[in-house]
């Protein structure tokens, strides 16, 4: 096996550096003396959770930091520059010669697909910037060597596309022109920050397979930033692992994943959700995380539930579409067949997942079954009694039964409000509590529920970690007492160790209070974790469901197994061989009348169905 | 982590935590000042501000104590007129622009919430207005119904709620979309509670700057109705009055012009400091410093 070691001198060389913000007296340190090696045609993995500093670091390389602040106070970055024949110190150059180097030698690619495009220009004229720039071209020429890089990262029609704008791409497009964008002039040195994050699992594969097939063809050097473990997996050389801005450990993707020496990379692959880990167990598992020892009651959560007692929630061809308004009369021209004909249920102290990718109606459907959407048809039974037949005050108190949990944890609380406040507002509304004394002692209950001390009531959202906000966002559903919850991606946007903290939470409390979980996300890993059953939807209906050990070890629909064979496997022994997937996720939005082909769902074993279209 | 906010009564809080503050303490003083002055100018200067005494015409300022800021070309004191001017300038631009702000608040909220025809038809409306020039504007109502302070401050309202409801409309549109209101709309919180307690609170930044701001104009535009003879009697002395008065002496008798100028300068700075302070404090992130 090759190690770093045995080559040349490395690429890039960076000794002791330190990163800091702020004036002297009271500057922070983002980057606490990091050391790495690149060599030539490696890619080094740089992870860490979120406030690593692991960003910082690739800015440093740049000499982007000045722009929000930063500086280098000492340490040195030696780069071997071709372009000026001799190696450098990237943090001692002037900056016309790191303008030089920036984009043409050292490229770099975001995480924000939507946003690192300007959108009043064509992706042509971007990209003809980046060319223009380094290597003296002509519009002309720009253009040819554009419409090479596009065909270079496989996107169809490349010569229409040099005349669009971003808006006219999908977010797995434009991350690809990004990445056409950042080797249009053939770089040594390719730094990608988080830039699959962004994206559904089956794009993720398709960009991941992209940057692979380049690196080997044109000898780039990649500094691949990831807090996902099982993409650096798939691509990494070597892996620098780092904590809270400092260094903890680095050497090559065999040793550091395989056999970690220090804790914090044990226990950050410890939180890692496995994809496969489960295969044979029936019921679902707490994260183990070293030196947290869980609830000892909670080993118990039931298998399944027992499919003969009465669901708390049934779902029956619920249908929702959202209509697109055009033209001089204002008609509905188009529509979103957002949820088409969604049937499941879901029983007591049991979590349903609801997987699927952008755009495939999974979030329509826990909207519309807390009421934040109307359906066009269909019915929902909570404990039997039909929802949408009822007056609209009855329904109103309905909305007490079920609580949501949004994605972003940032968002959901109002920051003008304090976390008190926010806690039992919706007990306020459905006259849970009459006084301030009421609600200041159910705020400190809720508080403790989520192993939260109780004074943090007076605080504010701002104060809280994201991991913190999201205990408080599950607190402030269980006001209510509510029987169902419904988790729309509640643990996505969080770092590995902390959504392995909430996903244990929320067995627990499931386990203590018999909870239902109606359980949206795209994470595979994560739902082999959680659920009991899982339903897999594509275009607004679903395809397949069954109890996750049908769905993960007997997938039955194409779409699913897609899916499944996306997600990346944190395994640094093998490479995947999956082979490319090619497309785009095509679209829910319809002309009006064109209905589309309702999917049939049959039975192919007990609790398991799986769809076939009609013909 | 920062400081924690302790659940003691606001009143003590208030002033205990802001004390410390620049904005608070400069902006209380002045507007205080300015208020007390004016709430107090006929026991000051009993003789009111119009006593016309040819023979100290243009007195400089500083020269006697009679007349500490000296007289303009009717030999009228500035100080008293200043204090007694006072009333009309502050009255005009705090309610004219309080008016407005209510007003255009409200329909921002709404239109901005609920979207549809109602936002539709207000926004078109408001947009015809913005069309229309002021003075075309002012000339024709104070023709209709008749010069005179209320008048004017009615007047100040009905144009400029626009640019209130134009800005609270904006910054719903994109609230009403955050995550915290889908979360108030899921948990079964009333319309009218959401857009009182969850959304106007975040609105509120953008909205008091406007607010100083507009008081500042309006009390220049005061001068300029009564300049136009659309305003309140040009006996009564009024900050902006005095100002159009005074604007052919700028080069032989710059105090006439000057000192209604600061009083006016002051007045803003003391609720510009305030607004600062107000808007920091009603923002539980200002306070980390």
């Amino acid at each position: 096996m090759t190690t770093s070691s045995d080559q040349a001198s490395p690429i890039l060389s960076v000794r002791d550096m330190i990163v800091e913000f702020g004036v002297s007296d009271a500057a922070v340190r983002a980057v606490d003396s990091l050391s790495f090696d690149l060599h030539a045609n490696k890619t080094l993995a740089i992870v860490g959770e979120s406030g690593s500093g692991k960003s910082i670091s690739s800015l440093a390389l740049l000499g982007l930091l000045k722009h929000i602040g930063g500086k280098i106070t000492s340490g040195s970055i030696a780069f071997q520059s071709s372009l000026l024949g001799k190696t450098i110190d990237l943090v001692q150059a002037p900056e016309p010669v790191l303008r030089k180097i920036r984009g043409n030698e050292i490229a770099m690619i975001f995480q924000e697909p939507m946003t690192s495009l300007n959108p009043v220009f064509t992706i042509g004229s971007q990209m003809g910037e980046t060319l223009a720039v380094h290597q003296n071209l002509n519009k002309k020429d720009t253009r040819t060597k554009a419409l090479e890089f596009l065909d270079l990262v496989r996107l169809p029609n490349a010569k229409r596309l040099l005349d669009n704008f971003p808006h006219q791409l999908s977010g797995g497009m434009r991350q690809r022109v990004m990445i056409a964008m950042a080797l249009c002039c053939q770089p040594k040195i390719l730094i990608a920050d988080e830039p699959t994050t962004a994206l559904d699992v089956t794009i993720q594969a398709q960009i991941l397979h992209i940057i692979r097939e380049l690196q080997a063809e044109m000898g780039t050097s990649v500094i691949f930033i990831s807090h996902d473990m099982g993409v650096v997996s798939e691509m990494a050389d070597d892996v620098l692992v780092m904590k809270a801005s400092k260094f903890v450990e680095t050497g090559t993707v065999r040793d550091v994943l395989g056999a970690p020496k220090e804790a914090y990379t044990r226990a950050l692959l410890a939180a890692v959700p496995k994809i496969g880990s489960m295969t044979g167990t029936s019921a679902p598992q707490l994260f183990d995380i070293p030196g947290v020892t869980g609830d000892a009651q909670v080993s118990a959560i039931a298998p399944v539930a027992a499919p003969e007692s009465v669901p708390v929630l049934e779902v029956e061809d619920l249908t929702t579409r959202y209509d697109i308004r055009g033209g001089f009369l204002n008609k509905i021209t188009h529509r979103v067949h957002a949820a088409e004909k969604v049937s499941f249920k879901i029983y007591p102290g049991e979590t349903l997942a609801l997987v699927g990718e952008s755009g495939s109606g999974k979030s329509t459907v826990g909207k519309t079954i807390q009421q934040l959407v109307e359906p066009v048809s269909g019915a929902m039974r909570y404990h039997g009694r039909d929802i949408f037949s009822l007056p609209s005050a009855e329904r109103k108190a309905f909305q007490k039964q079920t609580q949501y949990v949004f994605q972003d944890p940032y968002g959901s609380m109002n920051p003008r409000k304090s976390v008190g406040e926010s806690l039992v507002e919706p007990a306020w509304v459905h006259g849970l509590v009459t006084n301030k004394v009421q609600a200041r002692d159910m705020a400190a209950d809720l508080l403790e529920k989520v192993d939260l001390p109780a004074d943090y009531a007076t605080r504010y959202p701002h104060q809280f970690s994201g991991g913190q906000r999201q205990r408080l966002c599950i607190a402030r559903a269980l006001a209510c007492d509510p029987s169902l919850i419904i988790a729309d991606e509640a643990v996505s946007a969080l770092d590995v160790s902390v959504q392995a903290q909430v996903v244990n939470l929320m067995m627990e409390l499931q386990a203590k209070q018999n909870l239902s979980y109606l359980f949206i996300t795209h994470d595979m890993a994560v739902v082999e974790r959680i659920s009991h059953r899982v339903a897999v939807m594509y275009l607004g209906q679903i395809v397949e469901i069954g109890s996750r050990q049908q769905i993960f070890e007997n997938p039955q629909h194409p779409y699913t197994k897609r899916l499944l064979a996306a997600v990346p496997v944190l395994d640094p022994g093998h490479r995947p061989t999956r082979a490319p997937l090619e497309g785009e996720i095509p679209s829910a939005l319809r002309a009006v009348g064109d209905e589309p082909e309702p999917i049939v769902l049959k039975q192919i074993s007990e609790g398991h169905f799986v769809g076939h279209a009609q013909q | 982590m920062s400081d924690i906010k302790p659940k003691t009564s606001w009143f003590l809080r208030f002033f205990i935590s802001r004390y410390a503050s620049f904005e608070f303490i400069v902006g209380t003083f002045l507007t205080v000042t300015l208020v007390l002055l004016v709430l107090f100018a006929s026991i000051l200067f009993p003789d009111g501000a119009t006593k016309v005494n040819l023979a100290a015409r243009l007195t400089e300022p500083f020269q006697s104590s009679e007349f500490f800021l000296g007289t303009d070309p009717l030999g009228r004191d500035i100080l008293a007129r200043i204090v007694h001017g006072g009333k009309i300038s502050l009255l005009v631009g705090l309610l004219s622009a309080l008016g407005a702000v209510v007003v255009g608040t409200v329909v921002g909220l709404y239109a901005g919430y609920y979207r549809g025809w109602l936002d539709t038809f207000v926004m078109r409306f408001a947009d015809i207005q913005l069309a229309l020039p002021f003075i075309l504007l002012a000339i024709t109502i104070i023709a209709i119904v008749g010069p005179g302070t209320d008048r004017i401050i009615i007047l100040m309202i009905v144009s400029q709620w626009v640019q209130y409801a134009r800005l609270v409309r904006g910054a719903v549109l994109s609230l009403r979309e955050r995550e915290f209101v889908q979360a108030a709309r899921s948990y079964g919180l009333s319309n009218t509670k959401i857009i009182f307690s969850h959304i106007l609170p975040n609105a509120m930044g953008p909205l008091i700057i406007l607010l100083t701001l507009n008081v500042a104009n309006n009390i220049l535009l005061e001068s300029s109705l009564t300049f136009l003879g659309l305003g309140a009697d040009p006996q009564t002395p009024s900050w902006g009055g005095m100002l159009s008065e005074g604007r052919n002496y700028v080069q032989t008798a710059w105090w006439v012009t000057v000192f209604p100028g600061i009083a006016i300068m002051l007045t803003v700075l003391g609720l510009n400091l305030l607004g600062d302070w107000l808007r920091d404090e009603l923002d539980p992130l200002g306070h980390t410093r």
